[in-house]
């Protein structure tokens, strides 16, 4: 008879339920005692759409983490870049531009300390430049000139391998190591190419796939830090595939690449052989790569037949599955109107004011209506007692503020009218009219600031102002002039971005800490008529005017701008969410699409990324 | 095989696209005019759940010159409308700041 202490075994999390005990662990069995099995949490590889870069481009280097990328260089279609553009695992942004503007670069190193190797762009390159998180410097030149050279390492430690030198053979197998002072030629690779994958270390770098005298190669080769050992064959031999850069030799991933065409396979490399993982979303090649075989990032790069991407996804291998970011549409409202003044959150916003023409004509005057949102439809409510567009709006559903606006479209008015949830009633008047003055705040705590007057001339405007829930008082005004811009924020931490100054478009930005107006980081590009909702440190910025109709959305974090995923319908002058609107649940409706000389009806809401956790799995014993 | 699917589609209000919509397909939505009233024109991600997703909405799928026709004639419109609402007297940069910059032409993609 067996004793206990002779029994042989693992102990189990006995749990109530499968997520209840103090962890959600990957692999971990335990005993669920409701449904009495056994179960575990298991991980599952995806990718998954992430905010687009701010620039189109294929043909572009890339490096970094999933959550620290960097992506710089490339083809936007004619001509060469240099811009350089950081994504965080939320959305990209603009840092300094290289010296040389080129595509078909090598890559290496981390989003602060990167290399940019050779390339493509007027002429053939040999130079070779390091970012080191703020700019670019030029270093020692590679050797050999050379576009679409494979690369790995770091900005210290760097190996490049392979490429086109301009002239037969087009495929070359030379290796050169950087030691973070100069270039050195080493052992070749045995199968010459270009445009192949690269990820690793100096001393263990992966060379996989690239472009032969005969098309799409398979080859996978390892680098010692001295020769190269050729290893087992991609499944889907292709050339200009994006790499996961920050992968070791040994647990590496490549997507997409030139079959030819255009591909989405995705394969895992375990130091042995490579395994098909799930494809991208969408097929592209000469995309930018950066991440691990675990966590990986690709952005831009071309489709089939040619087209140039700015969109960018993530691959995840986890136990949650993570849903992106969107925008979706919301109800139509009954009355669609532009320059309207806007309030609430996206399941219970209010719409009011604007103009149901542009411009608005004696038989389509400025509105007075009002529209109530419940997150599913708009329903009419009582009007503003004076109709007029451009107004300024904040608050919540059950208790908002409008303020100035154009009554008849050739004179501003100073009124103010606060809405109870019910009705609109008059208030005191703001101490200097004007429109499109942006507005931010709770009903009885608002500000009001930038504007433009029409009398006796047209003119911009600095005007900051409080409101109480009784007066207006004058506040320290902004420093640059404009309106058309849009705010956010409350009394004491409110964000201006964007508009219109005396002479162009601006994509200046200011902070208000209560006291004073102060510049921080301009937009990436000037910007106006556009949505705004959120805090002073998590705004969500969305479609306007930047030259043409955009689509573009942002996300501020207090100190700087990033792409977010972008709105189907671009527009401008909407009406935006105010108090309850955050940078994660946001709604625009309403606006200018032009050419539509009527005012836009439609609603999008904006929800933000979310992960839960996946399925738990039953282990079967039969 | 094409980038997009073009189609026009009446925008229904709220589920006219889910937020699974976005991610499962590129879309861009334009307003154009058919000669006798502004209708809603898609640019669709060209994958099965794009294409099903405009025959779900009961739209009409267009070429891309056909869309690109729609888009341009209601630019020309709203080009027309801004032409010939004049003020005497009026700057053309006060013009300008009355009815925002005369509507660009706009190319599908």
């Amino acid at each position: 008879m067996s004793t206990y202490q002779e029994l042989k075994g693992l102990k189990v999390k006995y749990l109530s339920s499968d997520t209840s005990g103090d962890r959600i662990k990957e692999g971990e069995v335990f005993y669920n005692s409701s449904d009495f099995k056994l179960k575990s949490f298991v991980s599952t590889a995806a990718w998954h759409s992430a905010s687009p870069m701010l620039q189109k481009r294929n043909a572009i280097g890339g490096t970094g983490t999933q959550t620290a990328a960097l992506a710089f260089g490339g083809t936007p279609g004619s001509g060469y870049s240099g811009k350089t553009e950081e994504y965080n695992g939320s959305g990209f942004s603009e840092v300094a531009d290289m010296n040389t503007a080129r595509g078909y670069v090598g890559s290496a190193g981390t989003q602060t300390a990167a290399l940019a190797v050779a390339g493509l762009g007027p002429s053939r390159y040999d130079n070779v430049e390091n970012f080191d998180g703020s700019s670019w410097s030029e270093i020692s030149d590679l050797n050999t000139t050379r576009d679409s050279v494979g690369a790995s390492g770091t900005s210290t430690s760097a190996v490049a391998f392979g490429g086109n030198p301009g002239s037969s053979p087009y495929f070359i197998a030379l290796t050169e190591e950087y030691n973070g002072t100069s270039w050195a030629e080493q052992n070749d690779m045995n199968t010459g190419r270009t445009g192949a994958a690269g990820s690793g270390v100096q001393t263990a770098a992966l060379a996989a796939g690239g472009e032969i005298s005969t098309g799409a190669s398979d080859a996978t080769e390892e680098y010692d830090g001295t020769s190269w050992t050729t290893s087992g064959a991609l499944n889907t031999a292709r050339y200009y595939a994006g790499p996961a850069t920050a992968a070791p030799q040994t647990d590496s991933l490549i997507f997409g690449g030139s079959t030819p065409p255009a591909g989405t396979q995705t394969e895992g490399y375990d130091g042995t052989s490579w395994s098909v993982k799930p494809a991208l979303s969408s097929v592209r090649r000469q995309a930018g790569g950066a991440g691990t075989a675990s966590a990986a990032v690709t952005f831009g790069g071309n489709s089939t037949p040619p087209t140039i991407l700015a969109t960018a996804e993530e691959f995840t291998v986890s136990i949650s599955a993570t849903t992106a970011a969107a925008w979706s549409s919301g109800g139509n409202m009954n009355t669609g109107r532009t320059g309207l003044g806007g309030a609430g959150s996206q399941t219970a916003a209010l719409a009011f004011g604007g103009s149901v023409a542009t411009p608005a004509t004696p038989l389509n005057p400025y509105k007075n209506e009002s529209e109530e949102y419940n997150g599913t439809s708009w329903t009419e409510g009582n009007n503003l007692n004076q109709g007029r567009s451009g107004l300024g709006g904040n608050g919540t559903q059950t208790a908002a503020l409008a303020c100035g606006g154009l009554p008849d479209g050739s004179t501003t008015t100073a009124n103010s009218e606060e809405y109870n949830g019910t009705s609109w009633s008059e208030g005191n008047n703001l101490n200097t009219s004007s429109y499109s003055r942006s507005a931010a705040g709770p009903q009885t705590a608002s500000l009001a600031f930038s504007g433009g007057v029409t009398s006796p001339s047209f003119s911009v405007q600095t005007f900051n102002e409080y409101y109480d829930g009784t007066s207006w008082s004058e506040q320290n005004d902004l420093n640059t002039a404009r309106y058309a811009g849009s705010g956010c924020g409350s009394q004491t931490a409110a964000l201006m971005s964007g508009g219109i100054t005396a002479t162009a478009r601006t994509a200046v930005v200011e902070e208000w800490n209560g006291s004073s107006w102060s510049e921080v980081n301009d937009l990436p590009t000037s910007i106006q008529q556009h949505s705004i909702s959120g805090t002073q440190t998590a705004a969500l910025q969305a479609s306007g005017n930047d030259g043409s109709l955009t689509t573009i959305a942002l996300n501020y974090d207090g100190t700087n701008w990033s792409t977010a995923p972008s709105v189907a319908t671009a527009r401008t002058a909407s009406g935006g969410g105010g108090e309850g609107s955050t940078n994660t649940a946001s709604i625009i409706f309403g606006g200018h699409v032009s050419p539509q000389p009527t005012g836009y009806q439609q609603t999008e809401e904006f929800t933000g990324e979310t992960t839960a956790v996946r399925a738990v799995k039953t282990i079967d014993f039969d | 095989m094409a980038l997009f699917i073009y189609g026009t589609a009446q925008n229904t209000g709220k589920g006219f696209f889910t937020h699974q919509d976005r991610l499962d397909f590129s879309l861009r939505g334009y307003t154009g005019h058919d000669g006798s009233n502004y209708v809603d024109v898609w640019c669709i991600g060209n994958n099965e759940r794009g294409a099903y997703w405009l025959a779900e909405k009961n739209g009409v799928e267009k070429t891309k010159s056909e869309a690109q026709t729609l888009v341009t004639a209601a630019v020309t419109l709203a080009q027309t409308a801004w032409d010939n609402d004049n003020v005497e007297g009026e700057s053309a940069d006060e013009k300008i700041a009355r009815l925002g910059a005369k509507p660009t032409a706009i190319t599908i993609p």
